[in-house]
């Protein structure tokens, strides 16, 4: 709860808060999944609970396939509460980095994003939001965040929806940028065998949908 | 004047420079910008504009009215309005196709549409007490939709300009709906959920475009709800008709929630709903009742599309959000996207009802604005585009 958590905020996103805390003396970030008075309760508080432990675990596993993620010290679901402490990295967000660097250091930045989706989904992971608000540049090195809708999955089609979110996330915040995302997408290719056969099913995906040409 | 005879005969154009219809300014009289609040232009009471219209006389150099009639037809309804430069709305008429039993089929709607497309114009035309020749510019709804349906419309809109000479303009019908609620409510910059049968998507405006941040990967959430309704027998549209039961059911539950669990399936800002139909439609079949059915359904649908509005608006960094489409007229969908903008500090808004659904007026509306930016349309370029995506029209007419 917030009393409980104190700290300093930081960041209000679309469903959590981000807060400064001290965590047995050291500084932490606090993510809270806060309730959403619109929903009902009952949906409201399964899918808190249900994407702060998702996420808690998928940092993890992301760790384990090599890709830099804050570590996870503390998931508080008691009454609710849906905090998750974990490392504080400071660095900052790909999506501010790559809306203000100059086209050829965005060229060199795509395909490290390429990598890391793709070292994600040799690993097993779907990250389920893939946003490049969700990626964070620090010390060299590209971590990703906010795994609340991700899953354990080698699905292709969860891998083909996983690059379609951020194709179209990539083309909407990045519209100036289209060139990279064949950029991002040889990245992919390279860190995952896996890689071709998902980016033909992301195509697929995408003329499934509503008005492509 | 009879529409029909106007296409066969076309009377000499007026001039344009002469004395035209003026002397109206903006907020006058009735003609305050409807929001949230139901305001009919043409409803008793609000002084009949055409009357006004006619009754003022300002030299042509001070105030040169610019109207603009807009003819919709993108899937079941056929419409058509008047709109001015000011974005009053002088008619807004529509008739809608209900077909006798199952979905809808393009075929017989474009065959009712094309019954019906000039009876149509016409009292568009008589509720604004304007003759044909009055209009300075066609516009039509030249996509995404039904092929035979958009082609109907379209040809209406092509003989209408030939035969008076007037400029003709294609346009976006997604866009229209975000551009009437920026021309009729205080919204300014909004993230709009545009949420109809066909439709589903979260649009808001960034780097000159108009950019699509969510959307169904499968089906319409309109589309959803007809299905499961039909599956139940209820008559086409069944989004009410679910509503009510939902609401009856919620009366009757006053403790507890008797949500029943169904798939939420948010993938990014992305939604996907066939799942829940299927879910749906088996529970039924295994006996749950149906009224605790349509609540758990609009709370689970309605709850994931809120969420990906929310994270559309975070996302993009707006702090208005617009509600557009069918199943805007649903009171539940408004009451939590309403809690989910006041929560974060935005500011809802939701047009006239008839100007949320498929109407004229908003395609009237588009069309003088994008006119009014430049765009020009020779009849040989306007062909319909069924799959006319959203974030292909450059956008002129914003900053």
């Amino acid at each position: 709860m917030a009393d409980r958590l104190g700290g300093k905020l930081i960041a209000r996103g679309a469903e959590a808060e981000l807060r400064i805390v001290d965590w047995m003396g050291i500084k932490a970030l606090a993510k809270r999944r806060v309730p959403k008075p619109y929903r009902l309760p009952s949906l409201d508080a399964q899918l808190r609970q249900t994407r702060t432990k998702v996420e808690a675990r998928l940092l993890r596993e992301a760790r384990n396939a090599g890709v830099p993620t804050p570590l996870v010290y503390d998931v508080d679901l008691a009454e609710n509460a849906c905090i998750l402490t974990m490392q504080l990295v400071r660095g900052e967000q790909v999506k501010r980095l790559l809306n203000r660097m100059p086209l050829v250091q965005a060229r060199r930045m795509a395909p490290r994003i390429g990598r890391t989706v793709g070292a994600l989904h040799a690993g097993g992971i779907i990250h389920g939001d893939l946003t490049t608000s969700n990626m964070l540049w620090s010390g060299g090195l590209m971590y990703f965040i906010d795994f609340g809708l991700g899953a354990l999955s080698d699905d292709l089609e969860a891998r083909g929806v996983d690059l379609r979110v951020l194709k179209e996330a990539f083309g909407s915040t990045h519209s100036h940028l289209g060139e990279c995302f064949e950029l991002i997408i040889k990245g992919y290719c390279g860190a995952f065998d896996g890689g071709e056969e998902a980016v033909e099913r992301m195509g697929e995906i995408a003329s499934r949908g509503r008005y492509m040409d | 004047m009879a529409v029909g005879a106007m296409l066969v005969a076309p009377e000499p154009d007026i001039d344009l420079q002469s004395p035209q219809p003026a002397g109206r300014k903006p907020g006058a009289g009735g003609l305050v910008h409807p929001h949230v609040e139901v305001v009919h232009i043409n409803a008793p009471g609000c002084g009949g504009v055409g009357e006004r219209l006619r009754t003022f006389k300002t030299p042509a150099s001070l105030s040169k009215a610019v109207l603009c009639l807009g003819i919709e037809g993108t899937a079941h309804t056929i419409g058509a309005g008047v709109v001015d430069e000011h974005c009053r709305v002088l008619s807004n008429e529509m008739e809608t196709y209900i077909p006798p039993e199952g979905g809808i089929h393009p075929r017989e709607a474009a065959n009712h549409h094309a019954e019906r497309v000039l009876p149509v114009i016409e009292a568009a035309m008589g509720k604004a007490r304007l003759s044909l020749s009055d209009l300075d510019l066609i516009s039509f709804s030249q996509g995404p939709g039904l092929g035979p349906c958009l082609r109907t419309a379209a040809t209406a809109a092509r003989a209408l300009a030939a035969s008076l000479g007037k400029p003709l303009m294609g346009v976006n019908h997604c866009i229209a709906h975000l551009e009437i609620g920026r021309g009729t409510t205080p919204a300014r910059d909004p993230v709009l959920l545009y949420v109809s049968g066909g439709n589903t998507q979260v649009i808001a405006f960034t780097g000159g475009r108009y950019r699509i941040f969510g959307e169904t990967l499968d089906i319409g959430v309109g589309n959803l709800l007809d299905k499961f309704g039909r599956s139940l027998g209820m008559a086409f549209p069944a989004g009410p008709k679910i509503e009510k039961q939902a609401a009856e059911y919620l009366a009757s539950m006053p403790a507890g929630d008797g949500y029943i669990p169904l798939p939420y399936s948010v993938k990014g800002m992305d939604i996907a709903f066939s799942g829940i139909l299927t879910a749906a439609e088996v529970m039924q079949r295994d006996g749950v009742p149906v009224p605790s059915l349509c609540f758990s359904m609009q709370e689970t649908v309605f709850a994931m599309l809120v969420e990906v509005t929310e994270r559309a608006m975070a996302h993009a960094e707006k702090s208005e959000v617009l509600l557009g489409g069918g199943v805007a007229a649903n009171t539940r969908l408004r009451q939590m996207l309403e809690r989910m903008a006041s929560d974060r500090g935005a500011r809802m808004f939701v047009p006239d009802k008839r100007l949320c659904i498929d109407n004229g007026a908003m395609i009237a509306w588009l069309g003088l604005l994008m006119h009014r930016s430049g765009v020009r349309m020779p009849i040989e370029k306007s062909q319909i585009r069924q799959r006319f995506r959203t974030d292909e029209v450059d956008v002129g007419w914003r900053d």
